[in-house]
């Protein structure tokens, strides 16, 4: 029986397993293990720890959470019982006009607007679009899967799951509560109460929570049924357009008895909090300190609700938050929040006690001014995943906060600014046909930040660190500095927007000398070719780059950070960036590109044969 | 002038913690009715009104045990903590419009060896007005019990006026100095200082224990009457020259205001000065409920002794200390005398302008204003004088 490692899994998942190698594990039994290994991958990718049941879509999970089988995605977000299509719990683009058709096919490849629409399901927690849908209009949305979970575990597995629940498709119950809220006539209290007694399921809060529940009854089991089909709905008057919480019977505002349940942005910001270090109720007491918030929806009603994964000390007065769903019991989930990275209406929150930055990242203020320094000198400044990823946080605090201005990126020591990628761990990750980029075809390092970035180069700036360096505006170089792509050696090509940026900054005739010769160039012919604004002794470096900064802080800082963003869009390099990705891809996916990193790691020179 | 009412009769009980009372409930409010009772001259049977605490006692029960057999008002107002000094109005209006002659208004609990004054609403949140939305959209969050609910609105206020751990600080000393004066407080004895306050452990930030009411055992109750027969009574009546009760909006939900800030009081205080044709400025002491210690600071605002935002600096400077410009709560209030429902506080501003208050008294004190606070904001107020 063929095996397979957990190497090979994890190729499998990402698409890149060589196809005879995908065909072999096709025809041969299945290992026993697999399924395992499958899941155990995908947990690794999540950064949260609900066990994974079974995967719905690249973005999806069905997870085991108190009881309940909920459907999660990758970042987080709930959308309720699996058992109810999850599409009905999304944010649904509808492309059903000729234009908004138009956007996506071209010409006459347009279907008739008359016949179809296009449905696109985004999700609401990071806006990833989970499911694309062509079917004609009117029709309900597709049910892609609903797995018999208890079947496939007991069968399949030989592990029955625990509480096996009843297999059926439950989304025409929560449509049906929907049409009853949004019956629009209004309604007396009388046949509220009524029709709470019909309800389709009978399910109770669950007898092992242990902790108050609300008494799921009239208008409140309304809006907790949507809290557990992933929805966060209000009343709002169908009279005078005013929302409320918490549920009434009538408008306070008109009087009208007419009203819907409306969906929430789901957004707000803390309008309080408190920290609650003795609970008072014995049911609380375990989970002391915990921090209870007061949330100002944008639609203006606020909620009593608590955090999720925020150290209380992070809190502040105008933070942003998003709703969550916390399905706490059976039949129960209480709509909770986590804060949302970048600021949205106020723009002035400060989250950078919020932001966990490894030891190698350091991230300081010096009055309008960000100082951004890559620290990992005893690596030459190479960046690994986890160093991306948190250029990436600062950077969206740094462009979210409006009392800083500027930002300064350097690097420690001598040696070198940055060389790119780790090549510990990029290795394994090139060889295996990642290309190590954004998901988000249009997307660079910087691309979507418009306050001006001064680069202090302390030295060697080559392969991403170069890439890098193109995605800022201003630049001082040390005289040691080099800078160089040296990825066409080793049978890469630099995919992190050179090929884009750099044509648009400097001589056509130098950019390929660069990049095809992958040959080095000095500060001093970088200051020629106009590379760098200033070229300085390297213990003066920052003296420079702080010059500069004052001099652009004592701009008018609007002024300044639309000024670049006009420049920057104004180059419309989305399509580039797009090119470079695909085009790269086809590099990526060669076997010399396997070769290269190879022999690279092996210090042999490369055997490359062009396929 | 229209007819005015009095208070002619005020009772007590011992005021403690441990061990406890060794009362009932009920028996502590006929031990402080059956002595306001006799301190206003009277004999049971003439009180022909009795307006009970919520959900403490009833008026039913209280009559059959003192013996007073022309019982013909009897009623409640639910604003809890509100409710002493609104029923002190309410029975003013009764006794002006002779629906009832004297009336007895009792309170008492075992609030420190039974029922602890801490899980009093988190375990029977549904007993309050609203009581059914804190139940199904705050508790299931942990939001369980008044300090919590408050220290949202706090936090607010320190936010928005910056206003400091230290003036919440100022507040809890002060009661505690006034204390020192009062041997029937249960901080007797035990002084505070600032920094034993700042060193208290946070029960709901920015609320600490030392911010909190204490929990004690106790009854009091009052006696009211109308001017007219109070002039045929032994003692010193004191009159109640204007009064008002309010509710915040909505009542029933503490976070959809459109102020947070306003409250019952803030409806109150207006029509209780144009009552008694006054200002903030002819009061010489409050007794203000201080359930915790920035609701008194609020409550000074709403009142009007200063403006909103500015109540962290009034407090500031001994100013509502002994011997202060506006001395707060000369018995110690619910912080440091006893948690006695806001009855104690009624019953310290009728000594104090009976000239009774031996160490603690006001010199040439004329005018008294009393506050309520209960539920989530309801507010209450009432302005005595010495006849």
């Amino acid at each position: 029986m063929a095996n397979f490692d957990k190497a090979d899994i994890e190729k499998l998942i990402d698409g890149v397993l060589p196809w005879a190698t995908v065909q072999s594990m096709m025809t041969s039994p299945k290992d026993a293990d697999r399924f395992d290994r499958y899941v155990e991958i995908l947990s690794q990718r999540v950064d949260w720890n609900d066990r994974i049941l079974l995967p719905l879509t690249p973005s999806l999970y069905i997870v085991a959470k108190n009881g309940e089988r909920v459907v999660k995605c990758r970042c987080g977000h709930e959308f309720g019982d699996y058992r109810v299509n999850w599409k009905i719990s999304s944010l649904i683009n509808v492309r059903d006009t000729a234009e908004s058709l138009g956007e996506v096919y071209v010409g006459r490849e347009a279907p008739d607007a008359s016949w179809m629409q296009l449905r696109e399901y985004i999700c609401p927690g990071c806006g990833t679009q989970l499911e694309v849908e062509a079917v004609p209009r009117g029709c309900p949305p597709d049910f892609d899967f609903l797995p018999d979970l208890d079947t496939f575990y007991r069968d399949w597995l030989g592990r029955p799951l625990p509480d096996s629940v009843e297999f059926e498709d439950r989304t025409p119950s929560v449509i049906e509560g929907w049409s009853r809220g949004l019956s629009g006539s209004g309604r007396s209290g009388a046949a509220a109460s009524s029709e709470n007694g019909s309800s389709s399921n009978g399910d109770g809060p669950g007898a092992d929570y242990g902790k108050p529940l609300p008494t799921l009854d009239g208008l409140t089991k309304e809006f907790y049924d949507f809290c557990r089909a992933g929805e966060l709905r209000f009343q709002r008057c169908s009279n005078c357009g005013q929302w409320r919480h918490v549920p009434r019977e009538m408008c306070a505002e008109c009087g009208s008895f007419a009203w819907a349940w409306e969906r929430s942005s789901g957004r707000g910001t803390l309008f309080s909090w408190t920290v609650v270090e003795r609970a008072l109720h014995p049911d609380f007491e375990e989970e002391t300190p915990y921090a209870v918030v007061v949330v100002e929806m944008d639609e203006g009603v606020r909620v009593i609700s608590r955090m999720l994964d925020t150290p209380p000390e992070s809190l502040q007065i105008d933070m942003p938050v998003r709703v969550v769903f916390d399905h706490v019991a059976d039949g129960v989930a209480l709509p909770k929040f986590r804060p949302v990275a970048v600021s949205t209406r106020r723009g002035s929150w400060r989250p950078r006690a919020a932001l966990e930055l490894p030891p190698t990242i350091r991230y300081q203020i010096e009055d309008h001014v960000a100082i951004v320094t890559i620290d990992r000198s005893d690596s030459m400044n190479a960046l690994t995943r986890d160093m991306l990823t948190a250029l990436d946080d600062v950077f969206v605090d740094f462009e979210a906060d409006d009392d800083l201005w500027v930002a300064i990126l350097t690097a420690s020591g001598d040696r070198a600014f940055c060389t790119g990628m780790d090549l510990k761990e990029a290795i394994p990750l090139l060889t295996s046909g990642d290309s190590l980029g954004y998901d988000d075809p249009t997307k660079r390092q910087f691309s979507d930040v418009f306050k001006p970035i001064i680069a202090a180069v302390n030295g060697y700036c080559v392969a991403g660190g170069l890439e890098m360096l193109a995605g800022t505006d201003l630049r001082v170089a040390a005289e040691h500095a080099k800078f160089g792509l040296g990825e066409v050696r080793w049978g890469l090509v630099p995919a992190g927007g050179s090929h884009i940026r750099l044509p648009r900054q400097i001589p056509w005739a130098v950019v390929m000398e660069m990049l095809l010769t992958g040959e080095p160039i000095d500060a001093a012919r970088a200051y020629d070719i106009g590379l760098v604004n200033r070229v300085v002794p390297a213990d003066k470096l920052m003296d420079a780059a702080r010059e500069l900064a004052r001099q652009i802080c004592r701009n008018g800082p609007l002024a300044v950070r639309t000024s670049k963003e006009i420049a920057v869009r104004g180059l419309g390099l989305d399509a580039g960036f797009v090119l470079e990705k695909a085009l790269a891809a086809r590099v990526f996916a060669s076997d010399d590109a396997r070769e290269g990193p190879r022999a690279f790691a092996e210090k042999r020179d490369p055997q490359f044969t062009g396929q | 002038m229209k007819s005015q009412a009095c208070i002619v009769g005020i009772g007590q009980t011992e005021y403690c913690r441990a061990p406890g009372s060794g009362m009932s409930q009920l028996g502590l409010h006929l031990q402080a009715s059956a002595r306001a009772i006799a301190d206003a001259g009277l004999e049971p049977a003439a009180i022909d009104g009795i307006m009970p605490f919520p959900n403490l006692a009833n008026a039913e029960e209280i009559a059959a045990s003192l013996g007073c057999a022309n019982l013909r008002f009897a009623a409640t107002i639910h604003t809890g903590g509100a409710a002493p000094v609104a029923s002190l109005n309410l029975a003013a209006a009764a006794v002006t419009h002779g629906m009832a002659d004297y009336v007895l208004l009792p309170a008492g609990w075992n609030g420190y060896s039974r029922t602890r004054v801490r899980q009093t609403v988190s375990t029977d949140v549904a007993s309050i007005p609203g009581g059914a939305i804190a139940r199904d959209y705050y508790l299931p969050y942990g939001f369980v019990a008044p300090p919590q609910w408050y220290s949202v609105i706090a936090r607010r206020h320190m936010h928005e006026f910056k206003t400091r751990p230290e003036h919440l600080g100022a507040i809890a000393v002060a009661m505690r100095q006034h204390a020192q004066r009062n041997p029937a407080a249960v901080m007797y004895g035990r002084p505070l200082t600032l920094d034993d306050y700042m060193e208290s452990p946070m029960l709901a930030d920015p609320y600490r224990i030392l911010d909190c009411c204490l929990e004690t055992d106790g009854g009091a109750a009052v006696v009211v009457t109308s001017a007219e027969r109070a002039r045929d009574l032994p003692g010193t009546p004191v009159t109640i020259v204007g009064g008002a009760s309010g509710q915040p909006y909505p009542a029933d939900e503490i976070t959809n205001r459109s102020d947070i800030f306003t409250t019952g009081l803030s409806i109150a205080a207006p029509q209780a000065f144009g009552r008694a044709g006054m200002t903030p400025d002819d009061i010489d002491a409050a007794m203000v409920y201080d359930c915790f210690t920035f609701e008194v600071l609020q409550q000074l605002e709403e009142i009007g002794f200063c403006k909103r935002g500015e109540g962290g600096e009034f407090v500031e400077g001994g100013r509502i200390a002994p011997g202060g410009a506006l001395p707060v709560n000369t018995h110690g209030g619910l912080m440091s005398e006893a948690h006695v429902l806001g009855m104690n506080h009624v019953i310290e501003a009728v000594r104090q302008l009976r000239n009774e208050a031996a160490a603690r008294q006001v010199a040439d004190v004329e005018t008294v204003a009393v506050t309520g606070w209960g539920d989530f904001g309801d507010g209450s107020i009432v302005i005595l004088q010495r006849s």
